[in-house]
């Protein structure tokens, strides 16, 4: 049937190449097994650049290895961060993951500035190094201790490697000097740890670091030592002695570090309030203790020090240390060999204290335990702003936007109770910021006070719109309100706030009268909830789980608008690859509703182009034409803009973004399938898109959530971006309980794909060919030659690439495996399972390349020539928690008798035209075990063959089962007429 | 800088010494050497012996860079000065050691006194750290010439010549980074400072508050949670080493390493956030 017979796989999983990884002495050396090819291996994986910065060695036993240094190490690290797959196959060793997760570390260690300059001497290069090395403090010991035993540092592989590859190295010599000692050949893990960790530090710190001016042969060794610290690489020049002397310089500069590093408490000051409720008391004690650096909740006050000489010595000397700093400290200090318990400070004192000195003394290492309402924990005892919307003067049943005006009372209060006026009166007249107000200490800022009272007393002179109402109400501050105002409102104003924030659910709303479809009540949620945003002026991120229908609930939100209000159309935009699949959707659910592809080289670019757009409900478009379109878009007054798989903007610099949210529209909206939650880096793009401002600027998104969600791990952090962004987002899970028990147990899609050029060119060529042979011959070989033209067709349709054979590059070139990418992204961001059917082995073999390189992770492939024994353990693996996710099947190996309920989604990437076929082969996923529910998606390249054969079948169910069950041969017995009008391109069918 | 100053007299003839690439050169370009009362107190040790101009020209050559190694031993310090001949001159400079038994009664003298301790061991020497010593019957600080044994291969028949006068002036700053530098002169070795300063237990104060207990405490609100954060002060390690013993460069140290630092935590910080680790 294929006029190619023998097929090559390069991917058989068994024989994969993994990539291993050690570090040493300076260098990360890189190894792989098989190491046949390894130069190769290394551009095709990495690229020619970074390959071409790596110098490379070889063994006696015949093993390749390249060695990295300084950012090129660091790049290639990153490059395998997060993957088991680089590449398109090349497996990521234990090893090197490792290595990954000690990089990390590294950089954790970096970021608090734990390092000081050094010195070592580097054996193999013989010359010496000035390096950057960690100085870890208690906890970073303990996570160090932790990385440094793990057990793939043991593994007589990599020890025995190691030994090889440190006799192996070619010694490139700069500056040659004797080796100050002979290089240890074979060293435990935790040496092997410690040595990685001070050279990936010593990486990171001089990453990007600007080559400094060359050093005179004159220049002293610190003058030496101090550039080399500053340049891209550590090395410098220094005789044996000169180095030694160096050393010892460097031990004894570092010793108040090394000594106060080394002790196991530290010195900890308790702030504790005066005790008794009244005003009158104004003495705070200020406690000395000792805090365990290895257990920071465990502290010992000085009598308890004061019996023991190591610990009264800690105490001592941190004190000494502290004195100068503080003359609390050093007043405290007494000459008569008895140890100080502590200081005492009145209110203005305590104040000093809470404010300035308390952090002079975290710097030092001094630990400062501060009361919870001074840290701003208590809510409770916080002076803050308050407003109270009144309500505003609307009739009822109007629609409340965010531009509508709102009158505000201001006022102060404590935690929720308002302060009396001559509670107010005494704050403005204090001396100090710390008051006894109702029974509990509380800290009233000044400046903010003032600030808040002014606002208070301009009573309603300020306004708010409904907008900005809503950013302080979810906790975002709006024209210089201090941080922690409030809002109050009832009426319309608080029953938004309360729909907003989802404490007060939506009245359903009736779906359109022209929708041919029943929407599930998940549904007419969505759906409702669209309709309330955009009514109300916000932007709406409709972000459910693939499957669940966002298509039909924005399909209708569409249609609802243009029965409102018809001459305002809708702009869709969305990637290349779907826009077919929207404009069959919206036939097959609202057959009225007037829509418009604005694609391909016939779509309408002139002065037409406004009243086009006017006189439909939708307008469909690519991301691509966006941007280039964009002076066409800006000249029609959009009732609203749709932005389909958004994570397309999630660049906010990108053109296609910067497009999207030049355009003037009623309304935003953004569809995406992958939990946006999970990205914090694409949100704020988004966020701008869909409610400008919302998340403040792209620096500020950058400082106050990306960096500490990302790098930090605050969790304070991610709680207030999901304040705040929480009520535009609305994502539904299909499995969530109230989903789960609308939902079918098997839903079927068919997937409408468009053919990129490359695409068209060549099926149009294959017509050609066929248009000339189909009247010359008959008989066999007629039937031959259509045969042949039709499985030709078919290949082009799944990618060219397969259609030629010639292993070429793979992305940008096919609609299909496109649309592929997109919804297994979604899919495995789920966390959900996928099984891939295709009839072609070559395809599915190019489907894994490319996913691979893609995901960075396995994807398992199972075809006629993997042996038995190989395919139970590829299925037992995928169904392994730590399996790959997605699996790909030849329908004839796969297609029976497997059982693989891992996965909840099937993809048929190329059709049998035998459903039962096609459902023999769901049915590996669709069985018994099956716990979720199971979504079938048939690949069909619009307007193609395929489009026309399963539209075919649709029409005459009964004829298929008869008909075509026997395959393709009935294509044959078709007139040349009906079989030229079956295969010829449809105009649309191809991307723009 | 350079150039001839007014009043210098000429005696003995001055000679210009070789130039020297990488000496070590005092960190204090004009004024005195030292800022600590410690390290005032020991050059006013060399300036009590009536000099002349053989100090200023010391100042200068320590200024200068032309003590090219210097060593700190018990008992005394060993330096190379390079004058105007081809060979550095070796210059010696010896103080009598402390006994075992005198450094005990130092030790205790110094324990009998909180705020002392403490400082020492923070490595600060406050002034009445001299009554210490007075109390156990020897002097910290050298009294006079006799207590001082000086000596140079230079052919300047005066001593202290200008190339101790070189080295005093450097020790000067030596001993105000480390003032224990002047134990270990004394015959104190380094790591047995500790010991010397640390008091035997006792009691503390009698306060309202004590009770002698080890506190759990749950509501802890200090900053050493598991989660990282960038320092709010750059370079505090290198602010906590402090200054570099004997600098031999033009740049300052933290001054040349403060910015690498901020840098270091930035490019870190963005490493982290991009490559978040997404296998857990």
């Amino acid at each position: 049937m294929s006029p190619k017979t023998s097929v090559e796989f390069s991917v058989a999983q068994d024989r994969a190449p993994v990539l291993h990884a050690r570090p040493l002495a300076g260098s990360l050396v890189v190894w792989a097994e098989p190491a046949a090819r390894f130069r190769a291996l290394l551009i095709g994986t990495f690229g020619a650049t970074l390959t071409a910065n790596a110098r490379f060695a070889r063994e006696s036993a015949g093993k390749a290895v390249a060695y990295f240094e300084g950012d090129d190490a660091l790049a290639f690290l990153s490059a395998c961060a997060g993957r088991q797959l680089v590449g398109d196959d090349v497996r990521v060793g234990d090893d090197l993951a490792h290595w990954v997760a000690v990089l990390r570390f590294a950089a954790e260690v970096v970021v608090q500035q734990h390092m000081l300059p050094g010195v070592a001497y580097d054996s193999i290069k013989r010359v010496a190094r000035a390096r950057w090395q960690p100085v870890l403090d208690e906890t970073e010991r303990r996570r160090a201790s932790a990385l440094g035993t793990a057990a793939v540092l043991d593994t007589a592989a990599v020890l025995d490697t190691a030994a090889v590859l440190d006799t192996a190295v070619a010694p490139g010599a700069r500056g040659a000097r004797p080796p100050a000692a002979p290089h240890p050949v074979v060293r435990d893990s935790a040496e092997i740890f410690a040595d990685a960790l001070e050279t990936f530090v010593d990486w990171l710190v001089r990453a990007g670091a600007p080559q400094p001016p060359a050093r005179l042969p004159g220049d002293s060794i610190h003058a030496r030592w101090l550039a080399a610290l500053r340049a891209p690489d550590g090395t410098f020049i220094a005789t044996r002695a000169e180095y030694e002397s160096l050393a010892a310089q460097i031990e004894d500069w570092r010793r108040p570090v090394v000594e106060a590093r080394a002790s196991a408490y530290r010195l900890c000051l308790r702030i504790e309030e005066p005790a008794g409720d009244d005003d009158a008391s104004e003495r705070w004690n200020v406690a000395y203790l000792l805090q365990s650096r290895g257990d920071p909740s465990l502290l010992l006050d000085s009598a308890h020090a004061a019996k023991s000489t190591p610990l009264r010595r800690e105490l001592l000397s941190a004190l000494g240390r502290v004195a100068p700093l503080s003359a609390h400290v050093d007043g405290s200090l007494s000459s008569d060999g008895a140890l100080p318990t502590g200081f005492e400070l009145d209110t203005a004192g305590a104040f000093d204290f809470l404010t300035g000195d308390a952090s002079r003394f975290e710097a030092a290492d001094v630990g400062v335990i501060l009361p919870s309402w001074w840290l701003g924990k208590d809510a409770k005892a916080r002076i803050n702003l308050r407003a109270k919307v009144k309500s505003p003067k609307f009739s009822a049943g109007g629609v409340l936007n965010s531009g509508a005006f709102l009158d505000v009372d201001w006022s102060v209060a404590l935690g929720n109770d308002p302060l009396t006026a001559s509670e107010l009166a005494r704050l403005a007249k204090l001396k100090s910021p710390l008051v006894n107000l109702r029974g509990r200490w509380v800290h009233v800022d000044s400046g903010e006070l003032r600030r808040a009272l002014e606002r208070a007393k301009s009573g309603s002179a300020r306004t708010l719109t409904a907008g900005e109402a809503v950013r302080l109400a979810l906790g975002a501050t709006v024209d210089g309100t201090p941080a922690g105002t409030t809002l109050v409102a009832d009426g319309p104003v608080g029953d938004l706030l309360a729909r907003l924030k989802g404490e007060r659910s939506l009245e359903p709303l009736a779906p359109p009268p022209s929708l041919r479809a029943e929407l599930r009540p998940y549904q007419a949620r969505g759906y409702s909830w669209l309709h309330f945003l955009t009514r109300a002026g916000f932007g709406a991120c409709l972000a459910d789980d693939m499957g669940l229908g966002k298509t039909i609930q924005t399909l209708a939100l569409v249609a609802r608008d243009w029965e409102e209000a018809p001459g305002e159309p809708v702009l869709l935009v969305c990637p290349t690859s779907v826009i077919e699949n929207w404009n069959r959707e919206a036939q097959r659910f609202l057959p009225g509703l007037p829509v418009v592809v604005h694609h391909g080289s016939a779509r309408e670019r002139g002065a037409q182009f406004a009243k086009l757009a006017e006189s439909h409900a939708l307008v469909v478009t690519g991301y691509a034409l966006l941007q280039r379109d964009l002076a066409l878009f800006e000249k029609v007054r959009w009732r609203g803009v749709v932005l389909d798989e958004a994570q397309n903007v999630k660049n906010a610099d990108s053109k296609q973004a910067q497009a999207a949210r030049a355009l003037h529209s009623g309304y935003r909206v953004a569809l995406t399938g992958t939990p946006v939650e999970n990205h914090v880096g694409d949100l704020w793009s988004l966020m701008e898109f869909l409610n400008p401002g919302l998340l403040g600027t792209a620096a500020s998104f950058r400082r106050e959530f990306f960096i500490p969600i990302q790098a930090l791990g605050k969790p304070e952090a991610s709680e207030r971006l999901r304040t705040l962004t929480g009520p535009f987002v609305l994502r539904r899970l299909k499995t969530d309980a109230t989903i789960i028990s609308d939902l079918p147990a098997k839903q079927e899609y068919k997937v409408f794909c468009t053919l990129t050029r490359e695409q068209a060119t060549l099926y149009e060529a294959v017509l050609r060919d066929l248009d000339a042979t189909l009247d010359e011959s008959e008989g066999i070989e007629r039937r031959g030659r259509i045969l042949g033209a039709l499985a030709k067709l078919k290949q082009i349709c799944n990618h060219p690439a397969q259609f030629a054979g010639d292993n070429s590059p793979l992305p940008g070139r096919s609609g299909k495996l496109a649309r592929l990418e997109e919804m297994l992204e979604e899919v495995t961001d789920a966390g959900e399972g996928a099984l891939v059917f295709t009839q072609f082995a070559e395809m599915g073999a190019l489907i894994v390349r490319r996913l691979q390189a893609r995901f960075g992770r396995e994807v398992a492939f199972l075809h006629g020539g993997i042996s038995k024994q190989a395919r139970d353990a590829m299925v037992a693996r995928f169904a392994s928690a730590a399996g790959p996710t997605v699996f790909v099947l030849s329908l004839k190996a796969g297609g029976s008798g497997l059982n693989l309920t891992r996965a909840n989604h099937v993809f048929h990437f190329d059709r049998w035209w035998n459903p039962a076929v096609e459902n023999q082969a769901t049915d590996r996923a669709f069985r018994i075990g099956q716990t979720k529910a199971v979504q079938v998606h048939k690949f069909v390249c619009a307007g193609t063959l395929e489009d026309k054969i399963d539209a075919l079948i649709e029409r005459k169910a009964a004829l298929s089962e008869r008909v075509v069950g026997a395959g393709e041969g009935w294509l044959t017995e078709l007139s040349s007429a009906a079989l030229r009008d079956l295969v010829k391109l449809s105009p649309g069918a191809v991307e723009g | 800088m350079s150039g001839r100053r007014n009043g210098w007299d000429d005696w003995p003839p001055r000679t210009k010494p070789r130039r020297v690439e990488g000496g070590i050169k005092a960190q204090t370009k004009r004024g005195a050497f030292g800022t600590r009362w410690w390290a005032k107190r020991w050059i006013a040790v060399l300036e009590s012996f009536g000099l002349g101009t053989r100090l200023s020209r010391g100042r200068a050559y320590a200024r200068g860079g032309q003590v090219v190694d210097i060593a700190l031993e018990p008992g005394g310090v060993r330096a190379a000065v390079q004058g105007s001949r081809s060979k550095p001159y070796d210059v010696t400079i010896r103080m009598r050691e402390l006994t075992a038994r005198e450094w005990g009664a130092v030790g205790t003298a110094i324990s009998a006194n909180t705020r002392l301790s403490a400082m020492l061991l923070a490595g600060e020497m406050p002034e009445d750290i001299e009554a210490s010593f007075a109390a156990a019957g020897t002097p910290l600080f050298p009294k006079s010439q006799h207590e001082l044994k000086t000596a140079c291969s230079c052919p300047d028949i005066s001593n202290p010549c200008k190339h101790i006068a070189a080295v005093f002036y450097l020790i000067g700053e030596e001993f105000d980074r480390d003032p224990f530098l002047l134990f270990v002169v004394r015959g104190l070795p380094r790591a047995a400072v500790t010991d010397l300063l640390t008091p035997p237990a006792g009691k503390a104060h009698n306060g309202k508050r004590e009770n002698g207990n080890v506190a759990k405490d749950a509501n802890r609100t200090d900053t050493a949670d598991a989660t990282i954060a960038p320092p709010a002060v750059d370079a505090v390690l290198l602010q906590k080493a402090g200054r570099f013993p004997f600098w031999r460069a033009d740049e300052e140290l933290e001054e040349a390493l403060a910015p690498v630092y901020a840098r270091a935590t930035g490019t870190a910080l963005a490493w982290l956030a991009d490559h978040r680790d997404s296998a857990t």
